[in-house]
């Protein structure tokens, strides 16, 4: 495995391109908010999650060079499984980041703190920052909503978890603006409260992010069958292969499991078949999609 | 606003739009503002500063009450005192030398320099503090401060930490 399969070339070309303009325009947005933050703990929440919104575009793209790697001798089976340590390592940062966001921000709704949102000069007048703030917020929630829906399908053609929950995350994006607009507005009109129940909103949100990212990394660690790309269920294909290679192997132990985008089956309990059927004929899903199991190996 | 959540960037803008041309938009949590407008006084803390009589402080206060239509009230002693009634709403501003980068930041919310001088954040300056939150009250203050001149300003060289009232 020490090149991509064929017929995945293309797409992981495609996702890798969205992922480098995910991580230009998201430094673009990092610094955009970091200008406008204040002291507004609602976008402090924002510029956290917009910040954490890096990393799994880095991850892929980190995953994808040691996926490239040849097995060495010290790692035999090559470095497929890499991408899931990293996302684990991603999914918990997100966790107990949004954990201490929760606690900011609890802390300061319980000390009843009054976010201070003052004027500031723009182009010669003193105007709300909040306006500011508005604005940074609308401009932030743009890009992710349009690549995390370019995302979308490639990540499903690749079965690529990393870029799919990373879609995801961006297309929620709008909802951490909204939240963070309303907060905002809500301290306009006086409401001191509204600035830190956003930020807790926001936080729950980076919290969930990263439990969800580190079921599907930690599912994966510790050879889970393979999972629906987008649930925690077993894939529809594998349950098909499964069975498959149980009615060409009765008295067999069928075991499936997932290494990154990739399928691998053991049979055990039956001498190997002198003339083993090739996983393509095996594969009950698409044809296109047959390069996905990549491995079948018996033992007695 | 919670009922439109779909047309979200549209309703946002339509709401700065009105707003933005409104006087009380952002608002006081705590009604300094329109405190001071019906007392007809601004309760004012001031630090005691370099030259005797605090001539520029009182100026810059005058400054700011007649803005809001009313006439200052003052308080002399140090901002371990005053700055703790401004917290506690006790007092509607505090006006003395502070750094940019003052600890009492933590405690107030800071108004720029007088006179739209260049911020320093080590350097004194003297400014307005107000109540932290009180976001409609602290840009009434901001455009005075910037209006007054700074010319009572001393070279700001020396700590304001007052030796007087402690």
């Amino acid at each position: 495995m020490s090149k991509l399969p064929e017929p995945i070339r293309d797409d992981i070309a495609h996702a890798v391109r969205l992922e480098w303009w995910t991580i230009f325009w998201q430094v673009t947005i990092v610094i955009v908010m970091a200008l406008v933050m204040g002291s507004s703990q609602a976008m402090k929440s924002a510029w956290v999650e917009d910040t954490l919104g890096l990393v799994p575009a880095a991850v892929f793209l980190l995953a994808l060079h040691f996926e490239r790697k040849s097995p060495t001798r010290r790692f035999p089976f090559g470095f497929m499984r890499a991408n899931s340590l990293a996302f684990l390592i991603a999914a918990t940062a997100l966790f107990f980041m949004g954990g201490y966001l929760i606690y900011d921000a609890g802390m300061k709704l319980i000390a009843q703190e009054h976010p201070t949102i003052g004027p500031i000069e723009f182009f010669g007048e003193e105007i709300w920052m909040g306006w500011l703030m508005i604005a940074a917020l609308i401009y932030s929630v743009i890009p992710p909503i349009i690549i995390g829906r370019l995302k979308q399908p490639v990540a499903r053609r690749l079965h690529d978890k990393v870029l799919f929950t990373d879609s995801l995350m961006q297309k929620a994006d709008w909802m951490t603006g909204l939240a963070a607009t309303l907060g905002i507005l809500g301290v306009g009109f006086g409401f001191w409260w509204a600035d830190s129940v956003a930020a807790l909103v926001i936080s729950v949100d980076i919290v969930h992010d990263g439990f969800r990212a580190s079921k599907i990394a930690t599912a994966e660690l510790i050879d889970g069958a393979p999972r629906k790309i987008d649930s925690d269920e077993i894939a529809d294909e594998a349950e098909a292969l499964k069975k498959k290679l149980e009615d060409k192997f009765p008295e067999a132990t069928v075991r499936l499991r997932e290494t990154g985008r990739y399928i691998a089956a053991e049979v055990t309990g039956v001498k190997p078949p002198d003339n083993p059927p090739t996983r393509e004929e095996l594969w009950p899903g698409k044809k296109q999609e047959a390069w996905r199991f990549a491995l079948l190996s018996f033992a007695e | 606003m919670l009922t439109t959540r779909r047309f979200i960037p549209l309703v946002i803008i339509a709401i700065g739009l009105t707003l933005s041309g409104c006087d009380d938009f952002p608002k006081d949590p705590a009604e300094t503002t329109v405190q001071i407008r019906d007392s007809g006084e601004m309760r004012t803390g001031l630090i005691a500063g370099r030259d005797q009589n605090n001539a520029g402080e009182k100026a810059l206060a005058e400054s700011i009450a007649k803005s809001v239509d009313a006439a200052p009230s003052f308080e002399e002693g140090p901002a371990e005192i005053l700055v703790p009634k401004l917290e506690k709403g006790e007092l509607d501003i505090v006006i003395g030398s502070f750094a940019k980068a003052t600890p009492w930041k933590k405690h107030a919310a800071l108004s720029k320099p007088v006179g739209g001088a260049a911020e320093d954040s080590e350097k004194p300056q003297l400014r307005a503090l107000v109540r932290k939150g009180e976001n409609r009250w602290l840009m009434q203050v901001q455009r005075q401060v910037k209006a007054v001149p700074a010319q009572t300003q001393g070279d700001g060289s020396q700590p304001h930490v007052s030796e007087t009232g402690e």
